[in-house]
């Protein structure tokens, strides 16, 4: 199947758990990031934002403000429409019903649509004083309908919430195969759910933040931003301001945490920029831990029904996934629910399948982009169905998942907008449940020694598409990398993606030293300017290593091309006879360095029989396989190549009296193809369960019913903290994708649905009684516990007021 | 962590107005209502940073005569005349990392490492308090630090080798004081 050259063996060496490359610049605290830079004699920018969650504005006072000594300037957002060009939310034919692009301005200019929304800015002396002039710019608003539900939003009559579209649905659509309904008509058994996830976000520790200063000398515009898609944010704000995007510099410093919550398309960059270039002097903002807790993610609804046979095989599936994706944003972030709806049916192996699923505008904050991106309330939905059918059969879950997944020789398995690659999802499924002690696990849930804990057990199969090829969009599935060596026998890799925070560029770091023959010390790796490095996407869906990683790789080949024909005219013997070891190319005798086979090439060059007009520089551009990243001549379009997975196992104890719920351990068994550092692959799984473990248990974005945020802090807005933390269990297997350079597949997003489902299915686990009739919903706070806990002893009590003889008090 | 500011000053060698970050002498500033994490951050100790001003995540904490505080919800005069200690001043700029720092380093306690002064300078006051401290009193230090990358399984891993390790030199406050203006 493969689609590609498979590189020889020799990969394997790049290969190891090295530690990160700065690693030591990290622990002295010297790492700066974006809020560590204060340029001499900048100001400062704060946002005037909307104090009520929609409304008309009626006038924008700025007198008090302007009188303010240090204000330098108030652009309300009816002047900032004649400077800077709006958003572009959707291109033209893909809102629901839009005529044309949905757009949006970056400061309201008639009306505000959620509490938060910036509607004008102060540049100020000092960051003080432009937060104080910020509260003094006296904006009147006349109220309008506050719609925060889906119901609210959907219902007939509702106000609309944009000009462009005729409804507040934003985007929909149906993702099938086969024939759902004759399947689910014919099916033995079915059983239906319904599955809300609340609202989250993905909340990095450093916020946003933008520094940009014009720069009278060269003319240009130069923008340091806490952002994951510097190239792209540069095409985008050269589109706005009108600039050619090579007066524009931009560059990503090193990130406190992406996640998503980085990606371009809010507002507040473009307008510092906008500021910069009119006042001709340096301009800053670096958002509030509030401000970013405006933002969201992941809040849906969704039904499920699924038919089965006595056996527990599925089929046939219809789901209605709605979410509420909050106001109108120009972010990748409300592409989630489309991508959440594509990733149906996960690795069940159902040919009859219907998925119908819309994007819904409200006046809650707008989404940004999260890890999981849509993939977690797929896996929360599919495990919950699976769920639901061991409930129904009165078999143990496990068995369903063993009866449903695909098997090995299945694969690749093609699906309405999937190939599931490679792997063996059931020898995975046996490794999880063997490293969860699951079945002496279940004994133990037999005999329990308190009457007020139970002790509950989830599991959950999560099947996490990576590496997306964004068509149409700013950039590709590509990357583009060059790799420099030097004189001194270091190499310098240039490349278009951006480590948010994960280490990825040691794992690229790693490919380009193994493939030179030099030490992983000598390797540098530039990311995020846009000036170095050459364009490429950034950081999103797990394609660091996966497409940036084979860039450099096949990169650092050529370029080990060069230097072994090099030493092969210098030593006077065939290429093939020349080896490399130990930062020296060798031929019997013969050995030389890499600096001074490096000078060699550089001060002879063409010069010498067996060398043409190579230089020390090569550069190369990957694009994953997989992929049918335009519509075929079925329409069929498949944006993800690469297909990792993994089992969960979630051991909670729920506490009766007061709800509240303890993960004692959560075991994971994942394959994402070809590990490069496996330490770092490790990282990532355990971020990925803290993640899940907060969208299972605590963290939710809530409003009050007139829709002003209330969870703006960490003091609401609960993080897990390590005391949290359950016990972790990790192995994996390494099933090489077939279809990519190296064999690796994504590996920074999976963990965060496989993780929720799974502490979701053992705290229902551990309530035992009859929870099926009760939708499932996330976080589950204590009260939630408790009103499913009341839940199930009422249904029990049902059901044995019904039975002939009498159950246990 | 602990709130003992108003206990007797320690009798450093700064003046009234002056406080000793990193050893070296910085004036605290005149605003009253300004926190000790953006007047160290001013002074160019970059490497305590701000990630919530709410005192919830850590990220901005130093140790003030030994003791770890939240320094974004410290004002910057209770350190007045007291020694603080950041994370850029465990180990000299061009020497060996010290005992917290290398186990951080070796086990890559972290990812991002915005929040890397919290855990750093948690276990920083733990061990310089008891050099073999129970696992117990480990997880307890790290209690009120968030992290959002690492789930807390490296931080935890490298603490465990950081009091497994014997000390060294540089585990106590660096040698050599200058009065030298902030910068």
């Amino acid at each position: 199947m493969a689609d590609m050259p498979r590189p020889g063996t020799e990969r394997e060496h790049g290969r190891g758990s090295a530690p990160r490359i700065s690693g030591d610049r990290f622990v002295r605290g010297e790492v700066r990031y974006l809020d560590d830079e204060v340029p001499a004699g900048c100001l400062h920018a704060a946002f005037v934002r909307s104090t009520v969650a929609h409304a008309e504005i009626a006038g924008v006072g700025t007198g008090a403000a302007m009188r303010t000594p240090g204000v330098r300037a108030v652009l309300t957002g009816a002047e900032a429409a004649r400077l800077i060009e709006d958003l572009v939310v959707l291109p033209p034919g893909v809102g629901a019903g839009a005529e044309g692009a949905v757009t949006v301005p970056c400061l309201a200019v008639d009306r505000v649509r959620f509490v938060g929304e910036p509607l004008a800015v102060v540049l100020a002396d000092s960051e003080r004083t432009a937060a104080t002039a910020a509260d003094l710019v006296d904006v009147s608003y006349r109220p309008l309908p506050v719609l925060l539900d889906l119901d609210e939003a959907l219902a007939a009559g509702a106000v609309r919430l944009h000009p462009q579209l005729p409804t507040n649905t934003l985007m929909g659509g149906v993702v099938e195969e086969g024939d759902a309904g004759a399947a689910l008509a014919g099916a033995p058994h079915t059983a239906a759910g319904q599955v809300h996830m609340g609202r989250g976000s993905a909340v990095p520790l450093e916020p946003r933040g933008c520094i940009a200063r014009w720069d009278t000398s060269e003319r240009r515009l130069l923008v340091r931003a806490a952002l994951q898609n510097p190239h792209a944010f540069r095409a985008g704000l050269a589109r706005q301001l009108g600039l050619p995007e090579s007066d524009i510099q931009v560059v990503a410093p090193p990130l406190g945490g992406g996640f998503g919550f980085k990606f371009i398309g809010m507002p507040e960059e473009p307008i510092v920029c906008l500021l910069a270039l009119r006042h001709r002097c340096a301009v800053r903002w670096v958002e509030s831990r509030a401000e970013s807790l405006l933002v969201g993610a992941r809040e849906y609804h969704a039904d499920y029904r699924v038919g089965f046979d006595h056996e527990a095989r599925m089929q046939g599936l219809e789901v209605t996934l709605d979410a509420n994706v909050g106001a109108l944003a120009a972010t990748p972030g409300i592409g989630m629910p489309g991508v959440a709806a594509a990733s149906f049916p996960g690795a069940y192996g159902i040919t009859d399948y219907r998925v119908r699923w819309q994007a819904v505008l409200t006046n809650k904050g707008p989404w940004n982009g999260a890890r999981g991106y849509g993939k977690e309330i797929t896996t929360l939905v599919l495990e919950s169905a699976a769920d639901a059918i061991a409930h129904e059969l009165g078999i143990d879950p496990a068995e369903v998942r063993r009866r449903n997944l695909l098997h090995r020789d299945q694969l690749p398995y093609r699906t309405a907008t999937m190939t599931l690659d490679s792997g063996d999802y059931g020898r995975v499924l046996d490794m999880a449940l063997r490293l969860a002690d699951y079945d002496d696990t279940r004994r133990r849930q037999q005999r329990e020694p308190n009457p007020g804990t139970r002790l509950g057990l989830g599991l959950a199969f999560e099947l996490t598409p990576e590496g997306r090829d964004p068509v149409g969009g700013p950039s590709r599935g590509s990357e583009t990398a060059t790799v420099r060596l030097d004189t001194t026998g270091r190499a310098t890799v240039l490349t278009g993606v951006t480590s948010p925070g994960t280490g990825s560029e040691t794992a690229i770091g790693q490919l380009v030293a193994e493939r030179l023959g030099i030490a992983l010390e000598d390797v540098r790796v530039v990311q995020g300017d846009t000036d170095r490095t050459p364009y490429g996407g950034g950081s999103f869906s797990s394609r660091a290593v996966l497409a940036g990683g084979s860039a450099a790789w096949q990169a650092a080949d050529r370029l080990r091309g060069v230097l072994v024909r090099a030493a092969a005219a210098r030593f006077g013997v065939a290429e093939a006879d020349v080896e490399i070891r130990d930062g020296c190319y060798l031929a019997g005798e013969h050995s030389v360095t890499v600096a001074a086979l490096a000078h060699q090439v550089r001060a002879f060059g063409s010069s010498l029989a067996g060398l043409d007009s190579e230089q020390l520089e090569e550069t190369a551009t990957y694009m994953p396989g997989n992929l049918q990243s335009l519509p075929d001549e079925s329409g069929r379009v498949q944006q993800y190549p690469t297909y990792s997975y993994g089992v969960y196992v979630a051991e909670v104890v729920v506490d009766l009296d007061t709800g509240v719920v303890s993960v004692r351990r959560v075991t994971a068994v994942h394959d994402c193809g070809t590990v490069i550092n496996p330490r770092m692959v490790d990282a990532q799984i355990n971020g990925a369960i803290a993640m899940g473990l907060g969208i299972a248990l605590t963290e939710e974005e809530l409003y009050s019913a007139t829709g002003e945020p209330s969870s703006l802090s960490f003091k609401h807005y609960m993080l897990p903290r390590l005391p949290d933390m359950p016990d972790i269990r990790l192995d994996h297997i390494e099933s090489p994708s077939p279809f990519t350079l190296l064999g690796t597949k994504g590996a920074g997003e999976s963990g965060v649905g496989g993780t929720t489902a799974a502490v979701v299915a053992a705290v229902r686990d551990a309530i035992r009684g009859d929870t099926t009739h009760r939708a499932v919903v996330t976080p589950l706070t204590p009260p939630r516990v408790l009103d499913l806990v009341d839940s199930a002893a009422g249904a029990e009590v049902v059901a044995m007021a019904g039975a002939v003889s009498p159950g246990r008090a | 962590m602990n709130d003992s500011l108003n206990d007797s000053v320690n009798g450093g060698a700064t003046r009234a107005g002056e406080m000793d970050v990193d050893g070296r002498t910085v004036p605290v500033p005149a605003d009253p209502t300004e926190s000790l994490a953006r007047a160290l951050r001013r002074a160019g100790r970059t490497g305590t940073h701000i990630g919530c001003a709410n005192g919830d995540c850590g990220a901005c904490t130093v140790l003030i005569d030994g003791e770890a505080f939240k320094s974004c919800i410290v004002p910057a005069w209770r350190a007045e005349q007291r020694s603080v200690r950041t994370i850029q001043g465990l180990a000299p700029v061009d020497g060996d990392l010290n005992r917290v720092q290398q186990a951080f380093r070796s086990e890559d306690g972290f990812q991002c490492g915005f929040c890397l002064a919290g855990p750093v300078m948690c276990l920083q006051e733990l061990v310089d308090g008891d050099p073999e401290p129970s696992d117990d009193a480990v997880r307890s230090a790290l209690a009120g630090n968030l992290c959002r990358c690492t789930g807390y399984q490296q931080i935890l891993r490298a603490a465990r080798a950081a009091v497994s390790t014997g000390p060294r030199p540089t585990d106590r406050a660096p040698a050599g004081r200058a009065d030298v203006a902030p910068g």
